[in-house]
This record gives C-alpha cells, sequence and structure tokens, in this order.
C-alpha cells in the first residue's frame, strides 16, 4: 500500500547514504594524513572515544535528514492526481506518509551510527571506544531521535500551514536553527533574550548542544556570559522535543488530509 | 452515473462555479466546454474532494465522494501529475498495489500503444509522454467513471486520435466520461452530449444533436454590401464577412432563408450549426447582432 512512500523513503536513504559516506570517508582520510590517529590518542592523557559521544554526534544526522524529507507531503500536493485519487482514506494516506519517514529517520540514525563505528574501527581507535558514562544512554537514546522527529514534525507542520513552500520553509528553518541559538546568547533585555530562549525549545540544535555528553546532567549550558539556553532537567528536555513532535506531526497529517490543492 | 447538483465554489469571494447541475448518464461521453477561467477546473478539483464546494452534492452511481469511489473513478489532470523520480513501470506497479481492479494486460497494450520505456523516468519523458503515461495509469485501474481535464493536451495529432479512441472505446463499454478540452473537434468527434459553462455558471447543456438540430445556419451572399436586414424571427446571432452573412435562427430557418432571398441574397443555403458555432454562440457576451 505504501509502494510511492517506501520508494522515497528509500531513494532519499541511498541519497543520504552516500552523501555520508562520502563525508566520512573523506574525515577518514583527513585524520589519518598526519600519522596515526590512534597512537596520538594512546599518547593523550585519557585515551578514550566515549560512545555516548558517537551516538549523540550521529543525531545531527536524521536531523538534517528530517528537514528534506518534511517536505514530502507538501510535496504531494502536486501529485495529487495520483496520491489522492487511491482508494484510501486521505488520513490514512497521510498517518502511512509519516510512518514511513519516521522509519527512515530511525534506519538513517543507525546507519549514521554504525559508519562513524567502522571508522573509529579504521581509524585503529577500537581499542579506547568505552562505554564510560553508559548510564547517560538511557538519557542520550531517546533525546536524540525524539530531537530529529520534533524537526521533522515542526517542519511538515509550517508546510501544511502555508502550504506550496515547502523547499523555502526547509531552507529558512535552517537559518532559524543556525541563528536563534546565537541570539539567545547575546546581551538582548531580558523580554527578548526570554522570547528568544523559548524559540530554542523549538530548535534541535539547542537540544543536542546543551544535552551532549559532555555536558548532560549540568542541565543547561552556561554560556561566556552565563546565559542559559535550555532551562529545566535533562528529563524535561527530553520530553519537551517527543511531545512537541507527537503533536505537530498528528495537527500537520490531519491538515493535510483536510486542506484542499493549492490552486 | 455523475449527478452534480448546484454545485457552487468560491475563491475569495470570487464564483469559480455557480451553481452548477449536471446529470451525466451511465455510457455517456460529456464534453464540458468553456473559456480560460470558465470553472471546468474548479468543478473538477470539487468532484474530486482536491476542493470543498460551498454547496451542492455530487454523486457517483448513487454514491457521494468517499475513498472506495476511487476504486471505479479515474481522473486526468491537465497537466501531467507524476512523481517525476519514478519510472514508468513504478507508476504503473503503484496502480496496481492500490487499484483492485488494475489491468495488467490492459497496461501493456496502452504501454505499447505510446511506447513508454518502463525503465523511464516520468521526468526524462516528454510533455506528451508524460500525458500519455497520466492517462494510462488512470486507464490502467479498469475506472468505470472517468474525469478527464484536456487529457489530450500536449499529444501529437496521432496520439490525439488514439486517446480519443481509447476514450470512446471505454464509454463504448459503459464508462461514464466527464471530459474537458479546448479543441472543439476532439468535443465533437469523443462525446454525444455537452456543457458549456461561462463565467461559473452552465449556460447550456445536452445531447449534441439536439442542440444542432435546435437551431441552424442560413447563409447568403450578396452582390454589393449586406443591407439592413432589419427584424428576423427567432435568430440569436448574424456573422458578417464581406459580402457574406450568416444568420443563426433557432428554428425558423426556412423563414429567415426567404427572407434573405427577399433581400437579394444569393446561393442562400440552410446548414447544420458544428459544435463550435453552438459553444461560441454560448460563450458570447450576449452581443446582439
Amino acid at each position: 500500500m505504501q509502494y510511492a512512500e517506501l520508494l522515497r523513503a528509500r531513494r532519499a536513504l541511498i541519497w543520504y547514504g552516500s552523501i555520508f559516506l562520502a563525508c566520512a570517508a573523506l574525515c577518514v582520510a583527513l585524520v589519518s594524513k598526519d600519522g596515526s590517529l590512534a597512537s596520538q590518542i594512546a599518547r593523550s592523557r585519557t585515551p578514550v572515544v566515549p560512545f555516548v559521544a558517537i551516538l549523540a554526534g550521529s543525531g545531527f544526522g536524521p536531523i538534517l535528514l528530517a528537514g528534506f524529507m518534511a517536505v514530502g507531503l507538501d510535496a504531494e500536493f502536486k501529485t495529487a492526481a495520483i496520491a489522492w485519487t487511491r482508494p484510501v482514506a486521505r488520513l490514512r494516506i497521510a498517518a502511512a506518509y509519516v510512518a514511513v519517514d519516521v522509519g527512515t529517520l530511525l534506519v538513517a540514525w543507525l546507519f549514521t551510527v554504525a559508519v562513524a563505528l567502522l571508522g573509529i574501527v579504521l581509524l585503529g581507535l577500537a581499542p579506547y571506544l568505552t562505554l564510560t558514562g553508559a548510564g547517560d544512554l538511557r538519557g542520550l537514546l531517546p533525546l536524540t531521535f525524539g530531537v530529529a522527529l520534533m524537526w521533522y514534525g515542526l517542519v511538515v507542520l509550517v508546510t501544511m500551514l502555508i502550504p506550496g513552500r515547502g523547499n523555502a520553509i526547509v531552507g529558512a528553518s535552517w537559518g532559524y536553527a543556525l541563528f536563534v541559538p546565537g541570539l539567545a546568547a547575546a546581551p538582548f533585555p531580558s523580554a527578548l533574550h526570554q522570547v528568544l530562549v523559548a524559540l530554542n525549545y523549538l530548535n534541535p540544535l539547542a537540544y543536542l548542544s546543551n544535552d551532549g555528553p559532555h555536558r548532560r546532567g549540568t542541565i543547561s549550558i552556561q554560556g561566556d556570559g552565563g546565559s542559559t539556553l535550555l532551562g529545566g532537567s535533562a528529563t524535561v528536555h527530553t520530553l519537551i522535543p517527543w511531545t512537541i513532535a507527537v503533536v505537530a506531526v498528528l495537527v500537520a497529517t490531519r491538515l493535510w488530509a483536510e486542506r484542499e490543492v493549492p490552486a | 452515473m455523475i449527478a452534480i447538483s448546484g454545485l457552487t465554489k468560491r475563491y475569495r469571494g470570487v464564483v469559480a462555479v455557480d451553481d452548477l447541475s449536471l446529470e451525466i448518464p451511465s455510457g455517456s461521453v460529456c464534453g464540458l466546454l468553456g473559456r480560460n477561467g470558465a470553472g471546468k477546473t474548479t468543478a473538477f478539483k470539487c468532484l474530486l474532494g482536491f476542493a470543498r464546494p460551498d454547496a451542492g452534492t455530487m454523486l457517483f452511481d448513487g454514491e457521494p465522494l468517499r475513498p472506495q469511489v476511487f476504486e471505479k473513478l479515474g481522473y486526468v489532470p491537465e497537466r501531467p501529475q507524476l512523481y517525476g523520480w519514478m519510472t514508468v513501470g513504478e507508476h504503473l506497479e503503484l496502480i496496481r498495489r492500490s487499484h483492485p481492479k488494475y489491468d495488467a494486460a490492459r497496461a501493456n497494450q496502452l504501454i505499447d500503444i505510446f511506447r513508454l520505456e518502463r525503465r523511464k523516468k516520468a521526468k526524462r519523458l516528454s510533455k506528451g509522454q508524460q500525458t500519455a503515461l497520466s492517462l494510462i495509469v488512470v486507464l490502467a485501474a479498469n475506472p468505470s467513471l472517468l474525469i478527464l481535464d484536456e487529457p489530450a493536451s500536449g499529444l501529437d495529432p496521432v496520439m490525439q486520435r488514439a486517446v480519443l479512441d481509447l476514450l470512446i472505446d471505454a464509454a463504448t463499454s459503459g464508462a461514464t466520461i466527464l471530459l474537458s478540452s479546448h479543441q472543439i473537434g476532439q468535443i465533437e468527434r469523443a462525446a454525444d452530449r455537452v456543457a458549456i459553462l461561462r463565467d461559473g455558471r452552465l449556460v447550456l447543456s445536452g445531447e449534441i444533436d439536439d442542440l444542432r438540430a435546435a437551431s441552424r445556419i442560413v447563409e447568403a451572399t450578396f452582390e454589393t454590401a449586406i443591407p439592413e436586414l432589419g427584424e428576423l424571427p427567432g435568430v440569436s446571432r448574424v456573422e458578417r464577412a464581406g459580402t457574406t452573412v450568416r444568420v443563426f435562427a433557432d428554428g425558423r430557418a426556412g423563414a429567415v432563408a426567404s427572407r434573405l432571398g427577399e433581400l437579394g441574397g444569393n446561393g442562400v443555403r440552410i446548414t447544420d450549426r458544428t459544435l463550435e458555432d453552438i459553444f461560441l454562440d454560448a460563450v458570447a457576451d450576449g452581443d446582439s447582432p
């Protein structure tokens, strides 16, 4: 039933995988250029490669992919003659679409982790891989994927509110993700600062930088000026993106099913 | 059978379709005609659930539009709406998986007729080929109700003929077809009835033969200038070109012919109206002769 959706997911994964593999290969080549990285790490005071760091770093992969996948539903308006004339309720079509997208993001994340681990092995760093901080895994796993889902849900929702502008919305969303953290750290008046901080709760990069393995448990980033990027506990930080993701996806799915094809 | 009653659709206060009522019996091909912006595509969108009508009901073989209706209802849009990144074969597979009445043999036959390559991506097809693929994915699902918005646009004359033949075949097999086209010759060839929209309103509808019979053309040529014709009974329109006059008479063509003869007209003859004449008459802005 989800034939078109699955083909689209396969296509997205092939693109993502190819680009990511190319980047990973480039990184491995650059890192091993000046002698063995493994021997450099072995000589360091703390010769460890924490697995949690790899896990958190890999979370950026599905976030990147989420932005691109999220315009898919909006693009379906352009193929309504095929997509909407299947003998299936439109809400069900949208739900299946989102389900396939979520599965695709999960596969992309696992793939990213796998490639990162492969890179570790190729660089001879496998002996230094450690599960130190393994307790953080319980929090990091749902946080990392939840943040990607939140980003997917938010972009889908905005494309449903402003239909027919999917690509522009994705472009603008990256501007938002990259600049809002910086603005939140700037010395604006208190009220504006609070607004900017609040906006960061919708920003995936804020969560990953806030709750990365090196900072997890410290609750918030203390910048140079002592500003706080995200307030609240690590548990709250995990719950917020999941809540936003679920609400955004549900609303967007309903909107898609009820919306008219733009003229 | 497709039954439309009181269909009205407004966009930001502008009435795109105004109280449209139309009934297309089973096995009939109805040509929907109108100038650009007359409301044809909007009416189609409402029928398919792509746009929400402000008023009116639409029934397909007695059923209101619901997902299951699409098992027997096919739609070919004005511009092909295909997945550019999918191949021809993948489009057919999509239809096979989603439409229970998919006919693989028919799909293969249509692929051969239009000479499409299964492995070619839709975005690599020419516009005409994309139009053909849009038609193939619909016809392969064996629909008994068809809505086609300019289905032959972008096709070469040979392919246009093939498309019309397919539609006529489908209607002969009992399919109900609602078809719009700016090429009146296509409608004339394929349709047995016609509905004409002007500014969103239905201004004329009926069987083409009946519409032709209801009004005829009296044509005459004068030696010098065309004289003042005076009051002619039952005349809807008069066209003058040089010394030739064409009078569109509603039912009293004989009387009009006699009058033109009395005025010195040569070679006075009465001819049937073409569908183009009927259309132009219907969409004229009411300017009198």
